[in-house]
This record gives structure tokens, sequence and C-alpha cells, in this order.
């Protein structure tokens, strides 16, 4: 059977030569358009989130009820002060979208960090040692798998009340399943490879052979798992605000205001559709980053 | 293989034991049995009257054991706001979430695996951008915003499909499709990543280098071993596909157990909660199992650990 | 329409047949489909607590009075008459003649068998509500009954005339708590005519309906689907399988009332919103314990115009109560309206200058509330929004954890002071204000039938709530909603839908 073969490539001989690694992925960067448009893009965001102050046209907190749900500039009875129109207590959305983008990306990203760090520590650790260890790790998995996340929110609300640090540790650390699962069954796979088995013939210590051998080999699905992760934790954060547990208001978060765009759903789209293009742009802002990154480090693309 | 399974076997129970107990506990922490049950207009005379009448004023272990005593044998209890049992009226609504959810998933593996593949041979071509374009930012989207999206184009200016309920297989339609279009792009990128780490290794070069015809190729050893995770990945999507049914499920009307879950957590019913998660977690230690299985019949190498 | 043309176009092009429907909603099949969000959990009325089976309790069931929906006026219905032999004795004698939907006759023994029996502990009946003031029912005569009451209740005529409704002992007795909720059988104008689980209910007129104070139902076929999602009701309407939704929200009424085929009315409920301030201290040492920082929060929040641009429809409201609740005025209660200078001013007196930081605690219309923490934050007030579910803040409430919230109150649909004041401020676990004056005048009010009486009591009552600003009476809530031009139907203020009042145009 082919698959018998020795996939050699990732033993990846050209690691060690030549300039640094470092200097040659951003030469190689430059070069990726996916990765100068996903991250450009990336950055033009989280530069946002930084200078929000100075770039809100409005302040987000400001309310007038006489102003509300004015429409955005593309529609009849806009206003020019109002570039996107208001929202639901007259506050501009513009300046809310500003605002917002603080809240989603460290939700997003310190949640896709939190729960990667534990997901693949598990995945790996039960693909690579398997046996007791696995079931062990299965156990685990199975039982997060089992557990409503909205459970535990109320629990969590009810218990010390709600806030963006609590939101961000519970999705952190409930949201590693995915990752763990995936992980465990690439480390699986990889293990099983000869010069896995090679390099622990040759008594190699099990911590380089997991950094150095099943690291490189899994990172891809690592990474696919994690872009998709960034958005699932935004879009979960606002159903998790409205049981109390997330950004408490009238701080905005991008998730918080498709959420509440819900009502106005059927006759003015546009307040849930401004917050969700803007989610959908960092989604695939992230997912293109993570593609680029990808192709540029995997091994089939080094030589 | 009996060991095999035996220990499966208890590894299902085991976490079926520590999820109930979880369970119970959270509950008991987020609300008041007593005051939900006895609903937003009680004085608090009426309120310890029902937990009296429950039995809810005794220690909560005891409360545990009762509950754990009883479904030992079979008796899940009854639920506290439905007059039937929690059995009954969980078996009836299962059949939909479940239909609903394998639809779903059935969806997503046959668009995801296939665009995957396609995206994989052609990498950076226009139908892998557009592919990965529509899959990636529709999951900005939220799951009831697509679907009633879909269901103001196709029932009602098309009026294609019913707008809302489970009566007939045409009511699962759009559910199934926005269900489904949320597993699809993982399952689609994990292919597509799998599958250009796969084509670009040794023996799949090998293989061609011999004059092997490029088809079988492709499906027998590459797909075969970039697929593996994928697998995993879907046990997952499916467990996923049970929480997304509650959104699903209200938006369209349908009467599964995703919602009936989601009603009797806002409700603390717990005696329907904790039976939702057994069988939650039933599932989850079978399609683990499961895929387990199917990888180890993809790549044989896996079994000999 | 153009909607139509394109539908009509598209089906011809592709061959699809449109889809039978189960909902045959409209007038020409004679069929009302009112779309509800919740399901009742069973159709035995006294064993849930949802406001869809309030509603039904009207429709399947009677009361033995009636409280007439134009006049208030408290009219024969099951009974005959209803007198006081003593303050704690009523009287009772009822109608002859009447059946049940099964043809079961109504007489003594049902009124004594349903009271008894929703009474007893022993039936873990969940709503027992209505009928807890009753301590025992004596059978006088086949057609005459006597309640014998431990206290005295001030508000029985308005309970007897509403949320009392009389089961049929035999068939009860026969198919058990569940089987009736299953099947549920009355003498009202409407009798079940299929149950769905999860699905609808379906009712028939009762052609032999004895009228009473209800008067004859218009429509023949009405039924109750349950759909949890508003857009999802608002597309079956638009789609025409619906003649009736509501709860909609002020934007969803107005738009829809644009659309052709649909109109949208608002309609006032006995519902109010309400701030409660833990005035006593019991949650522990906040401001709020300072009758100024109440106040200054009274003059803070601009409810005119939360009612007007949030809400929709509604009235402001100064007592902690319902205006057309009996014992609801009292003339020398201050009012506060919207001053933020004022408010400032008293923030300043009250020793916070600088403003000052406190915990607010909710569970619905988060517009409403943060629109008030807006407000608030104008004179220098930081509410810290805790948002919690509904069991999970009454519990808070009660264990005295909460400095102020953000509440609702719907009177259970009785017109009475007794429902709702005399509900948060007797001293009982609800009670966040613990003011012994407040609670003497309640006492004195309750402790006896004489409407004059009761009327100078809670009028003082009311007072001193509104003096000591234990309360924020709120807004009174609005329901939109939205039906078919074919129909005729006008909504009340009790919160409840009366189905067989609609007709068709």
């Amino acid at each position: 059977m082919a698959d018998a073969i020795v996939a050699g490539s990732a033993l990846d001989p050209a690691r060690a030569l030549g300039p640094s690694p470092t200097s040659r992925f951003f030469r190689r960067a430059r070069g990726h358009t996916s990765i100068m448009f996903g991250g450009g893009v990336l950055l033009v965001i989280v530069l946002t989130a930084l200078f929000a102050p100075l770039l809100a046209p409005h302040d987000p907190y400001a309310q007038d009820l006489f102003k509300r749900l004015l429409p955005p500039f593309w529609m009849d009875g806009s206003v020019p002060e109002h570039v996107l129109g208001t929202d639901n207590l007259g506050r501009d959305y513009l300046s809310r979208i500003i605002y917002g983008a603080r809240v989603s990306l460290l939700i997003g990203v310190c949640t896709a960090v939190i729960s990667g760090v534990i997901g693949t520590a598990l995945g790996v650790t039960a693909g690579y040692f398997g046996g007791r260890v696995d079931i062990v790790i299965t156990f685990i998995i199975t039982t997060r798998l089992s557990m409503p996340i909205v459970l535990v929110a109320l629990a969590i609300v009810a218990l010390v009340g709600g806030s963006l640090h609590a939101v961000v540790l519970v999705l952190g650390l409930l949201l590693w399943d995915r990752y763990a699962v995936v992980m465990r069954s690439a480390t699986q796979q990889a293990r099983s490879m000869d010069y896995v088995s090679a390099a622990r013939a040759i008594g190699c210590p099990t911590w380089r052979i997991v950094l150095s051998e099943i690291m490189p080999n899994v990172i891809n699905n690592l990474i696919i798992i994690a872009t998709f992760e960034v958005a699932h934790a935004i879009l979960l954060e606002a159903s998790l605000s409205f049981l109390g547990l997330g950004v408490q208001p009238p701080a905005p978060s991008w998730g918080l205001m498709i959420a509440e765009g819900k009502e106005f759903l059927l006759f003015d789209p546009w307040v849930i559709a401004i917050p969700g293009v803007a989610l959908s742009i960092l989604v695939l802002a992230v997912n293109m980053l993570g593609d680029g990154v990808r192709d540029i480090s995997a091994p089939e693309n080094r030589s | 293989m009996l060991n095999f399974a035996l220990r499966r076997f208890l590894l299902a129970a085991l976490v079926a034991l520590t999820v109930s107990i979880v369970a119970f506990f959270l509950v008991r922490v987020s609300g008041d049995l007593a005051t939900s049950l006895a609903g937003q207009e009680a004085s608090a005379e009426d309120i310890e009257e029902i937990r009296k009448a429950y039995g809810l004023d005794r220690p909560i272990i005891v409360q545990y054991a009762d509950w754990l005593g009883a479904a030992v044998q079979g008796d899940f209890g009854e639920s506290l706001f439905f007059p039937d049992t929690v059995w009954e009226l969980v078996s009836s609504r299962l059949p939909t979430t479940l239909r609903l959810a394998m639809s779903g998933l059935i969806i997503s593996l046959l668009v995801g695996i296939p665009f995957g593949v396609i995206a994989a041979l052609r990498p950076n071509s226009w139908i892998d951008r557009l592919a990965m374009t529509i899959a990636v930012a529709g999951q900005a989207i939220p799951t009831f915003w697509m679907g009633l999206m879909l269901m103001v184009l196709f029932s009602l200016m098309l009026g294609w499909t019913p707008i809302s309920g489970d009566e007939s297989w045409r009511h699962f339609i759009l559910p199934a499709v926005t269900l489904g279009y949320y597993s699809t792009p993982p399952i689609m990128r994990l292919t597509r990543s799998g599958m250009l780490e796969v084509l670009s290794a040794d023996y799949i070069r090998t293989a061609y280098a011999k004059g092997l015809r490029p088809m079988p190729v492709l499906f027998k050893h590459a797909l075969r071993n970039a697929v593996i995770p994928v697998v995993a990945l879907a046990s997952v999507q499916f467990g996923h596909m049970l929480s997304g049914a509650i959104v699903i499920e209200s938006v369209f009307a349908m009467q599964g157990i995703g919602y009936l879950a989601w009603e009797s957590i806002l409700r603390n019913d717990i005696a329907v909660i904790q039976t939702i998660l057994l069988i939650v977690c039933m599932f989850y230690v079978f399609l683990t199992v499961l895929s387990d299985l199917v990888n180890a019949w993809l790549d044989p190498r896996i079994r000999v650990s | 329409m153009k909607l139509k043309k394109l539908k009509a176009s598209l089906l011809a092009a592709a061959g699809v047949a449109l889809l039978a429907n189960p909902a045959n909603a409209g007038k020409k099949d004679d069929t009302l489909v009112w779309i509800t969000t919740f399901e009742p959990p069973t159709y035995n009325y006294y064993d849930q607590t949802l406001r869809e089976g309030t509603i039904l309790s009207r429709h399947i069931w009677d009361s033995l009075y009636w409280r007439d929906l134009e006049t208030g006026e408290y009219v024969p219905h099951l009974a005959t008459k209803i007198e006081y032999a003593d303050p704690k004795t009523i009287d009772v004698t009822l109608r002859e003649g009447v059946t049940f939907h099964n043809g079961e006759k109504f007489d003594a023994d049902d009124v004594v068998y349903t009271l008894t029996m929703v009474n007893d502990p022993e039936n873990k009946m969940a709503n027992r509500n209505p009928v807890r003031w009753i301590s025992r029912v004596e059978k006088t005569g086949e057609y005459s009954v006597r309640l014998h009451l431990d206290e005295i209740f001030a508000p029985a005529l308005e309970y007897l005339s509403t949320s009392v409704v009389m089961y049929p002992n035999e068939y009860y007795e026969k198919v058990g708590k569940d089987g009736y909720g299953r099947a549920p059988v009355g003498t009202g104008p409407y009798m079940a005519a299929e149950v769905v689980p999860g699905k609808r209910l379906v009712m028939k007129k009762n052609e032999a309906y004895f009228g009473g104070g209800k008067g004859q139902a218009h429509i023949g076929t009405v039924e109750m689907r349950y759909i949890p999602e508003a857009n999802t009701q608002i597309a079956e309407l638009l789609g025409g399988n619906a003649d009736l939704v509501w709860r909609l929200s002020k934007e969803q009424g107005e738009k829809l009332g644009r659309r052709p085929g649909v109109n949208v009315v608002a309609g006032e409920t006995m519902r109010i919103g309400y701030l409660q301030f833990d005035s006593s201290g019991g949650a522990g040492d906040h401001a709020l314990k300072n009758v100024k920082v109440r106040q200054a929060i009274s003059y803070a929040i601009d409810r005119d115009s939360i009612l007007k641009n949030l809400l929709g429809a509604g009235q402001v409201v100064h007592l902690a109560c319902y205006p057309t609740q009996f014992g609801c005025q009292s003339p020398d209660a201050p009012q506060y309206e919207f001053n933020p200078e004022k408010a400032k001013a008293l923030l300043a007196e009250a020793g916070y200058p600088n403003g000052v930081e406190v915990d607010f605690y909710a569970y619905r219309d988060r517009p409403v509330a943060e629109a008030m923490m807006g407000f608030m934050s104008k004179v220098g007030i930081k509410a810290n929004l805790q948002w919690m579910k509904y069991s999970a803040l009454r519990d808070k409430v009660r264990s005295k954890e909460v400095p102020f919230n953000f509440m609702t109150w719907g009177s259970g649909s009785v017109s009475d002071v007794a429902n709702i004041t005399a509900y948060f401020f007797d001293g009982r676990a609800d009670d966040t204000a613990r003011d012994p004056e407040v609670k003497a005048e309640l006492d004195a009010g309750g402790a006896t039938i004489d409407p004059a009486v009761r009327l100078q009591h809670y009028s003082k009552a009311l007072q001193l709530i509104a003096e000591r600003a234990h309360w924020l009476p709120l807004f009174s809530y609005a329901y939109f909603y939205a039906m078919s031009e074919d129909l005729e139907f006008e909504p009340t203020p009790d919160e409840i839908v009366h189905l067989y009042r609609a007709k068709w145009k």
C-alpha cells in the first residue's frame, strides 16, 4: 500500500540550512497575497480597536431617544453626522462598531488562544501516548462535550455575575473540544509515521519528538480550527451576553449588536447586517492569514 | 475487541455520572427551582409550598441520590412543568432533532469534502477562493439570521417550502441546509489542507510517477489519509449540531430536544436537563468510538498502537 | 400585488405545487389562527402558571361572576347571585341549566369539588393562587354553595369574576389530573377539539353556550399555534397562515402596519414596569438607603421619552399600581417629573456631589434598562447592570442582595391594588422597603370589605410609597397585535386575548 511509503518530506533537511527560519518566513510572507491581504485587514481592525477613541466620530455611549434607528448612508432618511445610522437607543452606529472591535477582538483572540492551548495539549498528549492517557483524556473531552455552555453560563451569572473576564474565561475553558478532538486524531496519524518511530528508536526525548516532529505535522489543523473558533467565540459571546454573562451594557460588542439586531431582522435588516459584515470581514481576514501561514510554513513548501 | 467495548462502556458510564453530578449542581446554583416552578406572579408562600411539595427543601445530596437511584432503574422522573414523564417527553422529541442533525451532517459532508478536494487540486484558484469566501464569511452570520433569510426567500417569496413546523420532510429542507451550512467550512478547510499535504507527499508523487491513474490515486490513497482529522471533527460537529438545533428548532418551530433542553435550562427543569444530557453524552461516546474505528480502518497504522 | 405575481410565475415555471399548510387560516374557513410564543405545559388551568393558560381559562371555562370588559362591573355569569353573609362568608346561588362540553350538568357539586380539589396541597396544583383565599366550601343546595374564609379577602368578587373557573367533578374524577390536562372540559364559549402537543390547540365554538356575561362566540374555529420565534410568527402572518399575532415590539408593529392586508393595534395591559429600591438597606450599606438618592433617580429618568420612543404605547404611571385597579388613587402623592437638575441637586444634598455607583439588576427589556442607565449616568449615577434570568433575580431580591432592580408585574390580571401594592409592601419576602407605616395602612385596607375604607387606606399607603420613593413606577406595557384585515378584534387591558369577542369583518 502506498501509505506505507515514508512521507519523508517532513523530516525537512532544509530547516537547518540557509538564513534563519524567521527571516525566511517573513520574506515568503511578503510575496503571499493571502497573508498580505488577511494580515493587512486584520492590522486595520486591530489599529481601529486600539485607537477607537481617536477614530470614533461620537461617544459610543451617548444615547438620544429622539434619534433612534436612523438608517445608514445608502438609505433614504439618513443624516450625514451618523454615517452608519444609529441604534435602538439613538447611539451612533459607526462609533459603536469601532469600539465594539475592541471587545470582539479581545474575546475572539483570547478565547482562541486559551482554548487552543488547552485543546492542543490534551489532544496531542492523548494522540501521542495512547493507552490509559488516551482514555483519561477521552473521558475529559467527552464530559466537556456533553456539558451545555448555557448551563455553565447561567450558573456563573447567578454565582458571581457577568463580566468581560468571566465570558473570556468561560469560553476559553470550554471551547477547546474541537481542537482536542482534531489534534488527537491528527497526532495519532503523525505518530505512526516512520520518522517518528525512527526518532523514538534513536532515543530522542519525548518532548523533542512532540515539538519537532509531531507539532509541525498537526499545526495546519490547529490553525484551521483556531480561525473558526475566533468567529465562534465572538458570536457565542452575544448569546451569553443575553443571558447576562458577556459584556455589560452600555459597552458594545459586535456579537451583541448582531444579537440585538434580531428584533429588526425582517424590516430593518441593516441593523444586523452592519456588525455582521464587520464580523465577516474579520473572520475572512483571520482565515486568509491562517491559510497563508499554513501555505508558507507547511513542510512541502519549504524546499 | 470485547475488552475494548467494555472499556468504552465503562468510560461512557463514568462520563454520564460526572456530567449528571456537575449538571445537577449547576442547575441548582443558577436559580431556585421552586421559584421558576411557581411562575412569575407567585408569592413567597406559594414558592415555599411548592418547595415542600416537590421535596426541594431536602439536602441537595439527598435529592441527587434520589434521582440517580431512580435513573439507574430506568426511571428518569417527571418533568416539573409538563405532566408527562421525562422519558415520554424526550423520546417523543428526539427523532426530530436526530433527523435534523443527521441531514445537516450529511449535507455538510457532501458539500465540504468534494469542495475541499477541488480546492486542494487547484489551490489559490478562483474556485478555491470563492469556496473559501462563501464558506468562511458565512460563519459570521448567526444561525437565526441565516435561517430566517432562507425562510423569507424560499418559503415566503417563492413558496417552495413550508414556513415552519416539522410535519413532513419538506419542513426539514431549510433547517437542515441552515444547520449543515455551519458545519461545512471546517470540514472543507480540513479536507483541503489534508489533501494539500498528502498530495505533495512522496508516496503520492511516486504513485503518479509509476503511472497509476490519477482518480484511484486521489481517492484510494490521498483522500483516505486526508480525511482522518475530518472524521474526528465530524463526530464533534454532530454534537455541535445538537446545540445548533436549539436556535434552528426555535426559528422553524420544530419540536425537538434542542429547544426542549434550552427551555428546561431556563426553567431549571432538572429531570429533563439530566435526561437530555445523558442522551447527548451517550451519543458522544458512541461517536468517538465510531470515529476511532473509522480512522483505524482508514489508516491501519493507527490501530497498531 | 407584486409579490404574489412573482410567486405565481415562479411556481408555474418550476412546476412546484404550493404546499397545503395544516393551518387553514382565514375568514373563508371561519378559522381564526392565533400564534403565540409558549405552549402551556398542560391544559389543566390550575396546574400551570403561563399567561397562555390564563387566557385559555376564559375560553374553555367560566367563572361564577364576570367582570364586564367595558364597564368593569361585576355581572352574573355561572352564578346568578353572590352576596356576603358576613365579611368572612360568601353565599353563591348558581345558574341552573348550564352543561359542560361533555354534557355533564353544572351544579353545586362541581363548585365544591373544583375549589376543594385545587386547594388541597396534596394535589400539587401549580396555580393554586386564584383559590387559596377560600378555606372551605359548603354545599347548601343543589344550586347554591357557601364559601368560608379564614381572613377577610377584599378582592374576592374580582377573583370570582375572573380567575376562579369551574371544572366538571365527574369527568375530572374519571380522567385524572393529567388526562384532564390533555382533554380539558369546561362550560366556556369554546371547547377543546384537538390537542397536538407542541404544536396547536384547536377549539370549536360551543353552540350550546349559555352566554351569561361573556355572550356567544362569533368565530366557528379558533386555533392556537405555538411558535417561539417572533420573526417566524410574523412570517406566518405575512404568508397568510395566521390571523393574529401579539406581543410584537414597537418597530415590528409599526413596520407590519404598513403592509397591505395587515392591521396593527396596540393594546395597553395591566402590567407595569417599576424600579424597586432596597430602601431598608437589607442588601448592605449602599447609597439607595438615602431617600434623596432614590428621589434623584426618580427625577433623572425620562419615563415619557422611554415610553414614547422605545415602547410606543402604554402610559407613564405614577403610583405603585395600574391606574384602573381598585384602590389605585392617591391625589396627594408626589409625582416625579423628568428634571435632571433637581436630580443632581438632590444627589449633592445626599452627599454625593461627584456621583455615585450602584449595582442595578434586570431580567427583561434590555433596551429599556440601558436607556434608564443612560439617563442616570447623565446626572452622575453609574448603574452597573447585572443581567440574570427571572428566577435567579427574584431569589436574589428575596435574599436581600439587590440594591435596586427593574422588574414588571401583571397583577395576575386582577384589577385590585391588593394584587400589587399590598403584595410588595406587606413585610413579606418581596418587600424590600420594610416600611412599617406603609404596611399598617395596607393591613388596614385589607382588613375590611368596605370600599370607602379600603380606598382611604390604600391612598395613604400609595402616597407614602411615592413620598419615600420606595418604588419608581415606570409605565404600563402595551402589546402590539398584528392581524389580518378581515379580523375585527379589540385588545383589553387585562393582558388576555378574548378571542370569543373577535369577529370577521
